[in-house]
């Protein structure tokens, strides 16, 4: 009881501790600037501003002589949304004047525009359209001390993610528990990314779709808040008109309203096997819902329930897996699908389905004592499922299963069986996207990417099909690398934007470097090692293919709207393919197993720093 | 019997498979005798000449401009023939509200219908709305269109008759593809599950 008691206190301590630092590194460093201003320049200070017209912009001039400006608060009423450009001269290193330019919005549903500045400015000026209405209330500099929470818990998560880690190292970093020490810190990053980021859409590729997929999924007649409608509609707020923390708190205050937009819509009755992947997310966002949380608690939750789901599936792939726990580990953790783990996105299932269904397959294939049992085979089914729901481009992945040793089955019937069965589910998963097509149902291309046409592009192709070899083979070659492990794939979050090449570039070097070190576990047979690539090959065909139907104009030489991203869930097969060779690497397994989690923690929490925290909450 | 129960169930992976396959068939026929979904349209655009529109459930309303202003008919082809089981209506509007055509369609016992646009001027390029309401098909309001949609343009064939298209996919469809994907899990894992049952024997 004792023992109990001073481990709680010692917790207590540590948490009061770090909460202190980052308080103390909030108030004295990154308020230091402020704390040591004059009393004069201190404070909120309202200015006075001249209008002007010149050409077809409208001016508002303001003189500053070299004032130190921390934050520039306009106050306004406009009846649109107004784009604006924030020039400001700003003293540099040589005592010259250089011009910064911001790009804003004044958003009619808040009336305070916040511009972070942090320098002494002699002149601001702000131009807008002159057929654009707006009513300027008052211009002021706020140069008072502010406690920004959001850096106060990206710094404690950090501080946590640091000790974490050292305990484990500790405490011997046993590759046994690779897979808990994964999952927490992808919860305090994925964490870190729900908590800092605008509670909108329009950040992530399509989320304001797969919101709405989410938020449908309840059935039946829904009506939307005024927060919920503005995550569809194209009137969400911007990604420009959030420059501040206080910009982003007021669009929270706004989308908090608790009060209905007048806008309805039907969610079906019925869950298509593509939107089951939304089921997680869509607890999350009821559940919080459900007791009363505001709109921008309960939209986190609805995302924190997607990462969850990501972090445990791939956790018990790491936990179960016979070789290339370390890899895994690194897989789990690149940037682009921890980022898509943290949104409104399918993308996560499907990856982290993937993983875990090809964790099973390998399993079966190097381990001869590892045999299929119900267990193993019913979390391989529905691992691959999960995984091929939101896109069935994946399932002939299913038919590795075919190649399974007879051995790994109790005789030869039971093989037989089960492998037909699998056979069958494949032939369903695969009805769903190619039964359309053939029985002239979905004859539909997707409006954005033109003048598409499904059946009119498989017109095209069948009536050429060399052309098109030569159009896919010319398309493959110039993007496979890009496609594969290019910044897009590996280090992108979206339209918040990609990582910075070094930090993307050591992220690159640690996947390669990993992936040697363990492919000289994957002791598969040559023939088999053939057969993934060849299935591996499959499929990026078929993704290809998939967007060339539907995604691309008719007739057109190149193909459209493949993303870098849909290729993540082919890395671990593809390296498996890498399997048997010699390199060996001697470090010790402690180190080893810190360093793989080490590194991407670190280019994770720089890169949430440089475009989440420096970019919506300074 | 007593024992044939115990020997049947005694593992539960087998009761699992079992209930899996049993579940999907008997959910199967439930929906094959009750029908419990109604129509849900999902219907295909095909550019140049023929035109099938977007996804929206009933009330159907697409917004469309034509590029012809001499059309002479409208087409409209529904894919699943359970179209036939249902009166609905067909309305050309503006806007504004005004209507320029209003079509009641009852007993039409076809998969297919053609409008007359005889003596209903229609002007190029200008922002028509096409809503086809169903009352019995489905009780719904009309979906969220995906904004970079709002637009059909629509051309017209050499001899002035326009196609709209219509596919959908009936609910119903979906819930026999889940039942069908259970009772294959269910036989899948049987073998291996009744293995189990075998060795603990």
């Amino acid at each position: 009881m004792k023992k109990f008691n001073n481990k709680i206190i010692r917790y207590l301590l540590i948490i009061v501790g770090i909460l202190g630092i980052s308080f103390g590194i909030e108030v004295f460093g990154f308020n230091f600037k402020l704390l040591t201003l004059d009393e004069v320049d201190s404070g909120v200070t309202e200015l006075s501003y001249k209008s002007e017209v010149t050409g077809d912009k409208s001016l508002i001039k303001i003189n500053l002589d070299g004032l130190y400006v921390n934050k520039l608060i306009v106050e306004y009423e406009a009846d649109a949304d107004v784009e604006y450009k924030l020039n400001y001269s700003e003293r540099d290193y040589y005592n010259g004047l250089n011009v910064s330019t911001v790009d804003d919005i004044f958003d009619n549903e808040v009336n305070e525009a916040i511009t972070n500045i942090k320098n002494e400015v002699e002149n601001i000026e702000i131009s807008y359209d002159i057929d654009k209405e707006i009513r300027f209330k008052s211009i002021f500099i706020d140069n008072s001390v502010r406690i920004n929470y959001f850096r106060i818990i990206f710094m404690c998560f950090v501080m946590s993610a640091m000790l974490i880690l050292s305990w484990y190292y500790k405490n011997g970093g046993h590759t046994s528990i690779l897979h808990r020490y994964f999952i927490i810190m992808g919860l305090i990053l994925g964490g870190a990314m729900i908590i800092l980021q605008p509670s909108a859409t329009y950040y992530c590729w399509d989320d304001q779709i797969h919101f709405l997929n989410v938020y449908e999924l309840a059935g039946g007649n829904l009506d939307w808040s005024v927060g919920e409608v503005q995550m569809v509609l194209d009137e969400a707020f911007g990604r420009d008109s959030i420059d501040s923390i206080e910009e982003q708190i007021n669009q929270k205050q706004y989308l908090n309203r608790d009060e209905l937009a007048g806008y309805s819509t039907y969610g079906g009755r019925f869950i298509t096997y593509n939107k089951l992947a939304y089921i997680p997310s869509a607890i999350g966002y009821y559940s919080a819902k459900l007791i009363g949380l505001p709109f921008d608690i309960c939209f986190m939750f609805g995302k924190f329930m997607n990462l969850l789901v990501y972090l445990f599936l791939i956790g018990y792939a790491i936990k179960i897996t016979k070789v290339g726990k370390r890899l895994l580990v690194v897989l789990g953790f690149i940037p682009t699908s921890l980022f898509l783990a943290s949104q409104y996105s399918y993308d996560s299932a499907v990856i982290a389905g993937f993983i875990l269904a090809m964790v099973m397959l390998v399993n079966w294939f190097i381990d001869k004592e590892c045999k299929v049992d119900f267990k193993s085979l019913l979390i391989f089914i529905l691992a691959m499922l999960y995984g091929c729901f939101p896109k069935a481009v994946y399932i002939p992945f299913i038919l590795l299963f075919l190649f399974v040793p007879t051995d790994r089955f109790r005789s030869k019937r039971e093989s037989i069986l089960v492998k037909s069965g699998i056979f069958v589910i494949c032939l369903l998963m695969m009805a769903t996207f190619v039964l359309p097509v053939v029985s002239g149902g979905a004859v539909t291309g997707d409006a954005r990417g033109g003048d598409t046409s499904v059946a009119g592009q498989l017109k095209v192709i069948l009536s050429n099909p060399f052309g098109y070899v030569k159009i896919l083979n010319d398309t493959m070659v110039k993007n496979f690398i890009s496609s594969f492990i290019g910044i897009g794939a590996l280090g992108s979050f979206a339209y918040m934007g990609n990582l910075s090449t070094n930090l993307y570039l050591i992220f690159l070097i640690l996947l390669i470097v990993v992936s040697f070190i363990e492919a000289s576990k994957f002791n598969i047979d040559k023939v088999y090692k053939g057969i993934f690539l060849v299935i591996t090959l499959g499929v990026v065909l078929l993704i290809w293919t998939a967007l060339y139907l539907s995604f691309t104009p008719v007739g057109y030489n190149t193909i459209n709207g493949v993303q870098p991203r849909y290729f993540i869930p082919l890395l671990f097969p593809f390296l498996i393919c890498l399997g048997g060779s010699k390199f060996k690497f001697k470090v010790s397994s402690k180190l080893y197993n810190l360093v793989v989690l080490l590194v991407p923690v670190i280019v994770i929490f720089i890169a949430i720093y440089q475009l989440i925290l420096s970019n919506y909450c300074m | 019997m007593k024992l044939w129960f115990k020997k049947i169930f005694k593992n539960w992976s087998v009761l699992f498979c079992y209930a899996l396959i049993g579940g999907g068939i008997l959910f199967a026929l439930a929906v094959f005798i009750f029908k419990p979904m109604k129509i849900n349209t999902s219907y295909s655009y095909e550019y140049s000449n023929k035109v099938t529109l977007e996804k929206v459930n009933f009330p159907l309303i697409q917004h469309i401009r034509f590029y012809d202003d001499n059309l002479k008919a409208l087409n409209i082809y529904f894919q699943d023939d359970s179209i036939k089981n249902y009166d609905y209506r067909v309305k050309l509007l503006d806007n504004q509200g005004n209507e320029y055509f209003n079509y009641e369609i009852i007993n039409r016992n076809s998969d297919m219908v053609s409008l007359a646009l005889d003596g209903i001027s229609l002007e190029k390029n200008y922002d028509y709305l096409l809503k086809i309401e169903c009352d019995d098909c489905v009780d719904v309001e009309m979906s969220v269109k995906d904004s970079s949609d709002k637009y059909t343009y629509l051309d017209g064939y050499d001899n002035k008759t326009l196609e709209i298209r219509i596919n959908y996919f009936s609910e119903n469809n979906g819930f026999f593809w889940y039942s069908a994907m259970a009772i294959v899990i269910g036989l899948t894992l049987l073998p291996v599950a009744r293995g189990n049952r075998d060795e603990k024997v």
